[in-house]
């Protein structure tokens, strides 16, 4: 794949024909400058406590609730002329809500694009953040459903923010503990709270258990938007952010019996395809920004050979490579 | 053995307590102090005011005038005025209350051992086995069969949820439990199997107790000392037994001669 | 001697406000002084006001007007008007005593129920237990009803059972009230006995015993009370010996 034609913007890629570009009758970047400034002081406030979900007044975007909307409107907020977006759902660049809400940006903001994970100065991503490790100035922006971790265990709303307030956060462990009574271990696999710079109680949004380590202490800063539920929370750079855990249940992450059957990555979130109705099935990167590259480097998977059993590998977690 | 008791501090004193709902009163001038190890009875009928003074003593609901000092592990503090964080850190682990409707104390959809389990852990207790096994020995003091212990209140009886509600309250050793009718609602077997529970467990931990109830026998063989309310006022006070055997207020003369005997 | 109990000008009327304000009175400058070691027999007939003086004395029922001073741990109480946090220190240390009636919680094993004035002095499950047991063994409660409810006793093992509630730990002062009414001959004795050895070890006791017999083999200054008549004056305490 050629390196230089990643970076796309529309009808052109001179910077100095951007604003031209931009759809006529709409405000840069769709919301009104009004919007941004509030969005902004609320993200500054969300950056000030980090974890602490701060209320804001969320608009109607152009798509419905659920696809985006939250971490829409951030991005929008954010985004100047010289940036450049990826954005991502599901670890994936070409699923439809990340091709439309990239091409919703370069259209109405004129930015640059890029599905490099490395070269993006704003990365939106629905649940998954990317394996290249994120640097110092990039911004990654989750798009959330349920900011409120507590919720499915207190339904009143004043007595959720009374136990924020107050670190009353007993019943999460209660959560916990009735998975280990139940499963014989933490089921919980995707949005797994954690515990921000030792005070708020976070929901990481629906990403898998396994990106929870990226957030402990990561150079880049990360928002996170609910346009429905109208909360915007952050934790800022090099933030510790620990997964609650028991001491004899301490935390862990999936693993997969085999290698990605494209790149033969042996560290990343791997999805599982099913091939046919015989049960055959492949591994592959969730992160398709990651496997390409790897590909472009000569990495390989062992593509011709789809596993049917690999139960014993699960238990013991050991790892076989091509 | 030593004649003179260790505590000589009341736990928790009540002054002036008075509660309006607008112009209607809730409760007025209440006034008392309790001890360590002792247990009050609050008694009158519906509509007295009982579980509106036991909420406004217990933290649940603020007066509109007079003070409680609870002298708690952490110094004296006034219940009324005290911050929020310092109020319910010593409400989550100096005290407990048993609520007439077990849905009230119960989270009812958590496992027993959930439900046992969630004050520990909300003192900061991270470790599942401890936890476990906490549960189970609190199951067994209040006998239930430990095999329940992965199955949720709503599948248990009347009395093993108010049980199990005991449990849950009393995992961190309070000193000091409210209880709002712990016994109505139980049929008369089981109450006296939860009366014989709680007078054990006031023994055994030294706990001190304040219960409204409406009924005078329970109040007889739990309670040291008896507050009759009517009318949001206390009409009379004293010793259990004084009050019930030799009742001064009118009130509480027709109260107690309205009893049935079996 | 050490005066234990003193009661001084006691006063008690019971007013019935839901029986047309009737007016009962009982006790009109009643008079008594009891010291360490002695025994007082109250005789007079029935619904004189004997039972109703013990009960006073306890703490039971509220004086209308005079004292009541109890000699606590040293301390002189005026068990009148005392808050009833003192009363039930006073209870716990100082003044025993035996009712006709067995009130107790039910499914409570016997041995417990009689364990309970050890246990709440803060005495060991162990000592307790010991001690209970040798006092219902000497009571004649079979060992088989130990660990069963008095609630379903005849009348003579629950009033043992009270008996052994009240002598299982030592009180300076014991109130009997008809502690060997429904006993027979054989458990009256060993009841004798156990009061007899509280007296010699120093405890001062006021009781009511209908059987003279019983009576004078305690060892007892009897004190009558009268009738309660409207005079004002009326001098309640005439000692008979």
């Amino acid at each position: 794949m050629n390196r230089q034609s990643n970076i796309q913007s529309k009808a052109g890629t001179k910077n100095s024909c951007i604003d031209s570009c931009i759809m006529e009758g709409y405000n840069y970047a769709y919301l009104d400058e009004q919007t941004k400034r509030m969005i902004r002081r609320t993200i500054l406030k969300a950056v000030a406590i980090p974890g602490h979900q701060v209320p804001f007044g969320s608009r109607e975007m152009p798509l419905p609730y659920g696809w985006g909307t939250g971490g829409m409107q951030i991005t929008a907020s954010l985004i100047g002329s010289k940036d450049i977006l990826k954005v991502i759902d599901q670890g994936a660049d070409d699923t439809t809500n990340a091709v439309s809400i990239r091409r919703f940006f370069s259209r109405t903001a004129g930015v640059l694009t890029t599905t490099r994970t490395q070269e993006a100065t704003l990365i939106q991503t629905r649940h998954r953040i990317p394996e290249t490790h994120l640097i110092k100035d990039q911004i990654i922006i989750y798009q959330v459903p349920i900011p409120e971790p507590l919720r499915f265990i207190e339904p009143r709303d004043k007595e959720v923010r009374r136990m924020h307030a107050l670190k009353e956060y007993g019943i999460m462990y209660v959560k916990l503990y009735e998975d280990i009574a139940r499963h014989g271990r933490i089921a919980k696999a995707f949005d797994y709270p954690v515990l921000v710079n030792g005070r708020y109680i976070m929901s990481p949004s629906p990403i898998p258990k396994f990106d929870n380590p990226k957030m402990n202490r990561m150079p880049a800063l990360q928002l996170f938007g609910a346009g429905r539920e109208k909360r915007i929370y952050a934790v800022p750079p090099y933030t510790e952010v620990k997964s609650l855990d028991f001491d004899d249940y301490p935390f862990e992450v999936e693993r997969w019996p085999l290698c990605c059957a494209l790149c033969g990555s042996d560290s990343s979130y791997l999805d599982e395809i099913i091939l046919d109705d015989k049960g055959s099935k492949l591994f592959v990167c969730s992160d398709t920004d990651h496997c390409n590259k790897r590909v472009d480097k000569g990495y390989r998977g062992n593509q011709e050979k789809p596993v049917q059993e690999a139960k014993t590998c699960i238990r013991t977690g050991e790892r076989k490579c091509a | 053995m030593c004649m003179k008791d260790s505590n000589h501090i009341p736990l928790l004193k009540v002054k002036s307590i008075s509660k309006y709902y607008g112009r209607r009163i809730g409760c007025r001038k209440i006034d008392f102090e309790l001890w360590p190890g002792e247990v009050l009875g609050i008694v009158g009928e519906s509509g007295s005011g009982k579980t509106t003074l036991l909420n406004c003593i217990s933290g649940q609901m603020e007066p509109s005038e007079g003070a409680v000092w609870y002298a708690g592990n952490g110094g004296v503090i006034d219940m009324c005025a005290a911050p929020e964080p310092q109020r319910r850190l010593a409400m989550r682990t100096e005290m407990g209350t048993v609520y007439q409707n077990p849905r009230d104390g119960l989270r009812m959809h958590i496992s027993a051992g959930g439900n046992i389990g969630e004050r520990l852990m909300a003192n900061g207790l991270r470790h599942y086995g401890k936890v476990r096994r906490k549960a189970l020995n609190w199951l067994e003091k209040v006998e239930i069969d430990s095999e329940r212990i992965d199955d949720i209140p709503v599948t248990f009886s009347g009395g093993m949820q108010q049980r199990l509600q005991i449990a849950r309250n009393l995992v961190t050793n309070p000193r000091l439990v409210f209880m709002d009718e712990p016994t109505s609602g139980l049929d008369v077997s089981v109450q006296a199997r939860l009366l014989d529970l709680l007078k054990g467990l006031v023994t055994e931990l030294d706990l001190s107790m304040v219960m409204v109830t409406h009924d005078l026998a329970v109040t007889r063989l739990l309670a040291h000392r008896l507050i009759v309310m009517k009318d949001g006022e206390a009409v009379e006070s004293g010793l259990t037994d004084q009050v019930l055997d030799d009742p001064q207020h009118p009130y509480t003369q027709l109260l107690v001669s309205s009893i049935l005997h079996p | 001697m050490k005066c234990m109990v003193d009661v001084d000008k006691l006063n008690k009327d019971f007013f019935l406000h839901t029986q047309g304000e009737a007016k009962i009175p009982v006790f009109k400058d009643f008079c008594l002084k009891l010291e360490q070691g002695e025994s007082v027999a109250l005789v007079g007939p029935s619904g004189v006001g004997k039972s109703t003086l013990l009960r006073l004395l306890y703490g039971n029922y509220k004086t209308g007007s005079g004292k009541i001073m109890v000699n606590h741990d040293g301390d002189a109480v005026n068990l009148a008007g005392a808050d009833p946090h003192t009363v039930l220190h006073i209870r716990k240390w100082t003044i025993g005593y035996v009712s006709q009636f067995l009130r107790v919680i039910p499914r409570v094993p016997a041995i417990q129920v009689v364990m309970e004035p050890m246990r709440v002095r803060g005495a060991s499950e162990k000592v307790s237990r010991v001690l209970a047991g040798e006092l219902l063994t000497r009571l004649r409660i079979p060992k088989r009803l130990w660990s069963l409810s008095p609630t379903t006793f005849s009348g003579g093992e629950q009033q043992r059972i009270n008996i052994a509630r009240g002598f299982i730990s030592t009180y300076p002062v014991m109130l009997l009230d008809e502690p060997t009414a429904s006993l027979d001959s054989d458990n009256t004795e060993s009841v004798i006995e156990i009061i007899k050895e509280a007296i010699s070890m120093g405890t001062a006791i006021i009781g009511i015993f209908h059987d003279e017999d019983i009576r004078n083999r305690i060892g007892s200054r009897s004190v009558k009370i009268q009738p309660f008549n409207n005079h004002a004056c009326s001098k309640q305490l005439i000692p008979i010996d």
